[in-house]
């Protein structure tokens, strides 16, 4: 069986297909205030399956809009510009790696558990009053070097399933020790290549052991959002397991049991929204 | 059917109750057998004796047993879901806020 080294994947993700251009774009002004509506507006209008997914999100009965909402400008209107940005985003990374069928991945549970944890993420960021959307991105891909190295090295991917089927132990503990390093690892070298934002980037490489440092991070957003996530079970998956949480990053986050409580019953809604408009129901 | 019997006022004795156990007079003789339906005619004769209790049979309250599987399963999730427990206080209050999310009361 061949491995995989963390020098290959690094010469790899310079050779993977670019993301479409308008995910290029909204990467770029992510975090920016002065992107323009028209812009963006443009950028989707091209593509007829994000325009039908953007109003089929606008108009679902979840927002309450009275009135059908029929182009992109108006859905940038009730949804708001950075909610379309991190929806559009959304819809085309989870297109984007197409794992091979018969190694038992699955890809569904995959993408379940990443909006959850997105949706958790977004509604911790607002807690805390950091940027609601980079936290559903931080959230939505914490993950996100799995997939790439199931897709891409998936012979001996399987095998860190087999071991953490066998051994029933957290992903990362198979993964270094059967690669010699991890997802978090490969995801902060896909981010880095596709340009997000350093704090994404940095909550994709630190999401399972956030530093300890002053302030709330994105990394302390998405790992307490994965165990949530994790929690809740929004993946269905067989084997789910809540991994332990970093007590640096709780205490950052400043939850405790009622303001935990809260947060649980708007997660859970959205989830199934979210999961049927990205078809990972 | 399960069920027992609990002692009523005759005076909330309707016709139609079933006797959850013997009705003895004062020597201790069975004047009506367990199981007995009370009809009004029984309860004008019961009166005049001065009876003033009677053993009535009261169905227990199981609760639905698809709702008590479903629990069980809940909770059996949950056990599963937390099995790794990290043990600091955040997991602590994780486990606690879901089970109770989940279940509607403390683990």
């Amino acid at each position: 069986m061949s491995k995989v080294s963390l020098e290959e994947i690094l010469a790899e993700v310079d050779v993977l297909p670019s993301l479409p251009t308008i995910v290029d774009g909204l990467v770029r002004a992510m975090g920016k205030e002065d992107v323009s509506v028209d812009e963006l507006v443009d950028g989707i209008a091209g593509d007829q399956a994000l325009v039908a997914r953007v109003l089929r999100v606008a108009n679902s009965p979840f927002y309450g809009v009275q009135n059908k909402v029929s182009s992109v400008h108006d859905a940038i209107v009730v949804l708001g510009f950075r909610a379309v940005g991190s929806l559009v985003l959304a819809a085309s990374v989870t297109g984007y790696f197409s794992p091979p069928a018969g190694y038992g991945f699955d890809l569904r549970g995959f993408w379940r558990h990443g909006i959850g944890a997105a949706l958790a993420a977004r509604a911790l960021a607002r807690k805390v009053g950091l940027d609601a959307e980079t936290g559903f991105t931080a959230g939505l891909l914490h993950d996100i070097g799995r997939l790439m190295l199931v897709t891409r090295h998936t012979p001996v991917y399987a095998e860190v399933m087999a071991a953490c089927a066998g051994e029933d132990c957290p992903v990362c503990e198979a993964e270094r020790r059967i690669l010699g390093f991890d997802h978090a690892q490969a995801g902060e070298i896909l981010a880095r290549r596709w340009r997000f934002p350093a704090e994404i980037v940095r909550a994709v490489a630190l999401h399972h052991a956030p530093e300890p440092v002053r302030e709330c991070t994105f990394a302390d957003i998405a790992h307490v959002a994965d165990a949530l996530a994790h929690a809740l079970d929004l993946a269905r998956a067989e084997r789910e397991m809540v991994p332990s949480l970093d007590i640096g990053a709780w205490r950052r986050l400043r939850l405790d049991g009622p303001s935990l409580t809260a947060l649980l019953p708007e997660i859970e809604r959205e989830h199934e929204h979210y999961c049927a408009l990205l078809a990972a129901g | 059917m399960s069920g027992r019997s609990r002692d009523l006022p005759i005076a909330e004795v309707m016709p139609g109750m079933v006797l959850g156990g013997d009705l003895l007079d004062n020597r201790g003789a069975t004047l009506l057998p367990e199981g007995t339906e009370v009809t009004e005619t029984l309860l004008d004769s019961l009166r005049r004796r001065e009876v003033d209790a009677l053993p009535i049979f009261v169905e227990e309250e199981t609760p639905d047993p698809g709702e008590a599987a479903l629990r069980e399963a809940a909770q059996a999730r949950l056990t599963s879901l937390f099995r790794r427990d990290g043990g600091n206080e955040a997991d602590r209050i994780l486990r606690e806020v879901v089970f109770a999310y989940r279940l509607g009361r403390s683990p």
